[in-house]
């Protein structure tokens, strides 16, 4: 089952509608129905990063090339999955150690790199077109205490915190019109989101996504530590109202918090979100993820529950009740 | 075919790098001890095993594959928890980050992380392979304490279990040499025509130390070993730089980077594969090395021939071999070692 329809059937067990629509973003609605209600956007985009089929040769071999930014560094030898009219394993073809260069330890540009399925030219040509998407075969894995690793944890660990901040919700008395947003093509050009934000005209907006998590080789400045619970995003496009109130209600619920200071857009859908028609009010919450883009993304799962705690407290709240 | 290829499985998901070998080591002793004379386990972790045949053979054959995988080793914990590593053999650096991994006896799940995140590299570093030396393990520890308890430096690291068998051919960690001691255990199930000795040795990847002293102990008149051995048959390379190919049956050489084959006996498993139709290839390079560098040049010498597996991406966290090559290389092995026994 694709990633859309799990989530709305998850959804379905905490929204009276849950649907999806024609640009594939899952759309579900809780809280107050008057049109009066402060209306306030969760989203989380629900994409991946991954490849594609660019070519197939005579003799069955892949071209793949990136959708999105996948660290091409981490291609080489890994397993991966091609989604054609079958699921095929495949390995990304390494340099035969006899012809490897000594000089130099480039590898080739993710743009050359094959896949090998070990089908025959015939059965690959069968089952596999040009288009085709190819993802990591990486299962996920539980690592010690909390913490996990898997493919495409950017951002199911947002899916994730959406789904869980929905349970937290279920039966409460929610001052406010609240739509979840699950939307797609973020990691090309979030026009999933951009497109659900024209169409639900919402007051505010919050995005949870992932962020980096500090591991050797990252400036302090840049990172938030893994397990230090949600970062709080700051930034010139993000309302300070907003961030100010996240950091209050963390201190006030004792919900552990770091702040993530940007100097100007976010990355993140919420860059377009904010932009939508005349303007929305925008905040963001980021899980912290070590080896982004890559099939070992580590999260831990506390992160995540802390950041649907906060969330829940926010929507609980009534919003950026302090309006403008 | 899949039935048969269940203990292959088990030999591949096993964990054995250079020098931790015991997994494997286990497994070969339960499945090999009903169906030999004698076997004993030597200093270093070799198995040796002596098989009675129908007849006493007149040349004394030693029948070696190698037990151990190339992996990497712990060599220091982080205070934030991460391990440093060194590899194991001749691993390829450029197929190593964002691999998961297998930490020590306990099998602690880790993965190997990349140096910075790729959004934080400049556009020229995004075409580069990381440093091994860059690289670390995380084990989802938070701390250097919490680390302690699962790991501790000299534990071996290896790709994780990922065996799969589909449409004929196989894709699994550790083929090299697994696929070998798969081909050995099946030919000691067998009735064989005369007496042979077989050993399972250590440290083929860091110098092909296991079969050296292996074949000091054994003394043999001629060697076969079963190897996995680079194919090349991928999209790109040159024809004379496939060195072998998939689906092609065994393979043989007559000289790579340690050995030159002893030419009667390569020239005899060339004859014995056309008169009795097994699959066979001869080394379009003069590349690879395998435990016929050391063995050739045991005592006073030791006549010595590889029949080897193609095995595209060797050294890897997945190798694919072609389940038809494994029947072909073992039916070679076999007529070979009763041609040489019974000179």
């Amino acid at each position: 089952m694709g990633i859309a329809n799990v989530i709305r059937t998850e959804m379905q067990n905490y929204s009276d509608e849950a649907r999806i629509d024609k640009n594939g973003n899952v759309i579900c609605t809780m809280g107050k129905t008057p049109e009066s209600a402060r209306h306030i956007l969760i989203d989380a985009h629900m994409d991946q990063v991954s490849m594609l089929v660019t070519a197939v040769d005579d003799s069955g071999f892949i071209n793949i090339s990136p959708c999105g930014g996948v660290d091409s560094r981490t291609l080489p030898g890994s397993t991966v999955l091609i989604h054609g009219k079958e699921v095929v394993t495949g390995i990304v073809c390494t340099t035969p150690p006899h012809l490897a260069s000594k000089e130099t330890s480039d590898f080739e540009k993710t743009e050359d790199l094959l896949v090998d399925t070990g089908l025959s030219a015939e059965k690959v040509h069968e089952v596999v077109s040009v288009g085709d998407y190819v993802s990591f075969s990486t299962k996920p894995q539980k690592l010690l205490g909390s913490r996990i690793t898997a493919p495409a944890l950017d951002n199911r660990a947002g899916v994730a915190a959406l789904i869980y901040c929905a349970s937290l919700l279920k039966d409460k008395e929610i001052p406010a019109r609240v739509t979840f947003l699950f939307s797609t093509q973020e990691e090309i050009n979030s026009v999933g989101a951009k497109t659900a934000a024209f169409a639900l005209d919402c007051d505010e907006a919050i995005s949870v996504d992932v962020s980096f998590a500090k591991q050797p080789g990252v400036p302090e400045e840049k990172c938030g530590n893994l397990s230090g619970g949600p970062m709080i995003g700051i930034a010139p496009t993000l309302s300070r109202e907003m961030s100010c109130k996240f950091i209050d209600l963390a201190r006030a619920n004792k919900i552990p918090y770091q702040l993530e200071v940007m100097s100007s857009a976010t990355s993140t859908t919420s860059d377009v979100i904010t932009a939508s028609k005349s303007g929305v009010a925008g905040g963001l919450l980021s899980v912290p993820l070590r080896n982004m883009h890559t099939p070992v993304e580590v999260v831990d799962i506390v992160d995540i529950e802390n950041t649907a705690r906060l969330l829940a407290q926010y929507i609980l709240t009534g919003g950026d009740d302090c309006g403008r | 075919m899949a039935d048969d290829l269940n203990l292959l499985q088990q030999l591949c998901d096993s964990s054995g790098v250079s020098g931790d070998e015991a997994s494997v080591r286990e497994i070969i002793l339960s499945e090999i001890s009903p169906f030999v004379a004698d076997v004993k386990v030597d200093a270093l972790g070799n198995i040796i095993a002596f098989k009675r045949g129908a007849k006493r053979a007149g040349k004394k054959l030693m029948i070696s594959a190698h037990m151990d995988e190339v992996g990497f080793i712990v060599t220091h914990v982080t205070d934030e928890g991460l391990l440093k590593f060194a590899p194991v053999g001749g691993i390829d650096a450029n197929a190593v980050c964002g691999k998961p991994v297998t930490v020590g006896k306990k099998a602690v799940a880790g993965v190997i992380g990349v140096d910075k995140p790729v959004h934080l590299l400049k556009a020229e570093e995004r075409r580069k392979s990381v440093a091994i030396a860059d690289m670390h393990i995380d084990i989802g520890a938070t701390d250097k304490d919490q680390a302690l308890e699962h790991v501790t430096p000299g534990d071996g690291v290896s790709f994780p279990a990922n065996f799969k068998f589909e449409n004929g051919m196989v894709k699994a960690k550790a083929l090299d040499d697994r696929v070998g001691c798969f081909v050995l255990v099946n030919l000691i199930k067998r009735e064989l025509p005369f007496d042979m000795y077989f050993s399972f040795v250590v440290q083929e990847e860091v110098g092909l130390r296991g079969a050296k002293v292996a074949a000091f102990g054994i003394d043999p008149d001629a060697a076969i070993v079963v190897e996995a051995t680079t194919a090349a048959d991928i999209k790109g390379t040159a024809p004379d730089k496939k060195v072998c190919r998939l689906s092609n049956g065994a393979v043989v050489a007559f000289m790579d980077k340690h050995t030159i084959y002893d030419r009667e006996i390569y020239d005899l498993a060339l004859k014995l594969a056309k008169e009795n139709d097994i699959k066979v290839q001869v080394k379009s390079m003069v590349a690879g090395g395998n435990d016929a560098g050391a063995i050739h040049q045991t005592r006073a010498g030791v006549r010595t021939i590889a029949v080897s597996l193609p095995c595209r991406y060797l050294h890897t966290a997945c190798g694919m071999i072609c389940a038809d090559d494994i029947w072909e290389t073992q039916k070679l092995v076999e007529k070979l070692a009763e041609k040489i026994c019974g000179a």
